[in-house]
């Protein structure tokens, strides 16, 4: 398996980690591949336990295996690590669960191609999201979107999001230390702000992810408004040194 | 001179050199002990630094003055700890990345793919 097929210009790689998605990987890369076959899909198996691995692999996916669990930031940004040391120009990152469709990849590509942004999120606030999101979670979404939104002066619909394409710029800068092991929402929006990068969001499609999977499960929504307030705090107080793009 | 006070600094100066000689406890761990000990062993034998210490800290009391120093003491050492695990969680991360890496990397050598 050739690690960068006959690539088209620029060179993309599709990022997607994992954490026991035995059961729904091997479909999802192989609609990823199908729908564009120029691009590489990489999966990062944050430490599964249920033969996601070698699913994705047998599919047709690059895999990098991490040893144990480090969590969803650590394991996107192994990904954003080894697609700079690899020479990648665009990644584009989804969730391994299926809550991100491939059909949608195209859109936030050709938003990417504009002159006008290194990063595009997905929103499923401007598109549509096919299941119902928790009151407390829209909630929290909501709360966040307007706070970043007034600190960055456009309009955040969908801080959460993890569906999104970056160019090489976004890829440097989220390699950096500074990049959170677990949570990487609307406190990096406003880093990627405050170091001078252009954040725009597009309309996509969210559908269900598999039940009972959510992150924000038990005490960890309680972690993560404090954890998010403390890191967006922190950004904004050290906005003005804050690190550029190499 | 308090004897029991006394007698517990000692024996936590003795463990912690124990712990030491054993390497179980790094060096750069134990000075914070060792010195706790060494607190703990002077407001024991001197009854005028008890004194002193409960008027720096504004307290009434002698007693509750050195439990103060205690109570801040403990917290000085958790908060060193934490920074050390955050090092290295921080650390630990990078590793497992590189390990990721790499094994990618062997396998695509082995494959016959040059990365």
């Amino acid at each position: 398996m050739p690690l960068r097929e006959p690539a088209p210009t620029p060179a993309t790689l599709v990022l997607m980690p994992c954490l026991n998605e035995a059961p729904r990987i091997a479909s999802l890369v192989t609609r990823v591949l199908a729908l564009r076959p120029g691009v590489t899909v990489l999966v990062v198996d944050d430490g599964s336990t249920d033969g996601t691995a070698e699913a994705a692999r047998t599919a047709g996916a690059h895999v990098l295996s991490l040893p144990f669990n480090l969590g969803y930031g650590a394991a996107l940004q192994t990904g954003y690590r080894f697609a700079l040391a690899r020479g990648y120009d665009v990644v584009v990152q989804m969730d391994g669960d299926g809550q991100h469709p491939p059909e949608e990849i195209d859109g936030l590509l050709a938003r990417l191609e504009g002159d006008d942004c290194e990063l595009v999120i997905g929103s499923r606030f401007l598109g549509r999201a096919e299941y119902r999101i928790p009151l407390a979670r829209r909630l929290g979404i909501a709360l966040f979107g307007r706070l970043t939104g007034a600190l960055v002066q456009r309009e955040v619909t969908d801080p959460t999001s993890g569906f999104q394409a970056m160019s090489r710029e976004v890829l440097e800068f989220y390699s950096r230390d500074f990049y959170p092991y677990d949570y990487p929402d609307a406190d990096i929006l406003l880093r990627v702000h405050y170091a001078g990068l252009r954040a725009v969001e597009v309309p996509v499609v969210m559908r269900a992810g598999p039940p009972g999977r959510s992150m924000h499960r038990g005490l960890r929504p309680v972690y993560y408004v404090y954890k998010l307030l403390l890191s967006m705090a922190l950004a904004w107080v050290g906005r003005a040194s804050s690190p550029e793009p190499r | 001179m308090q004897p029991l006070p006394l007698a517990l600094a000692v024996l936590l100066l003795a463990v912690v050199l124990e712990l030491v000689r054993r390497r179980r406890l790094r060096e750069e761990f134990s000075w914070l002990w060792v010195a706790g000990a060494g607190a703990m062993l002077v407001l024991s034998l001197w009854p005028s630094a008890r004194e002193r210490v409960a008027r720096l800290l504004d307290s009434s009391a002698e007693g509750t003055g050195v439990l103060l120093l205690a109570i801040l003491f403990l917290c000085g050492i958790v908060l060193h700890l934490s920074t050390r695990v955050s090092t290295l969680a921080n650390q630990n991360r990078t590793l497992a990345q590189h390990v990721a890496g790499l094994e990618k990397r062997a396998e695509d050598l082995e494959a016959g793919d040059e990365p």
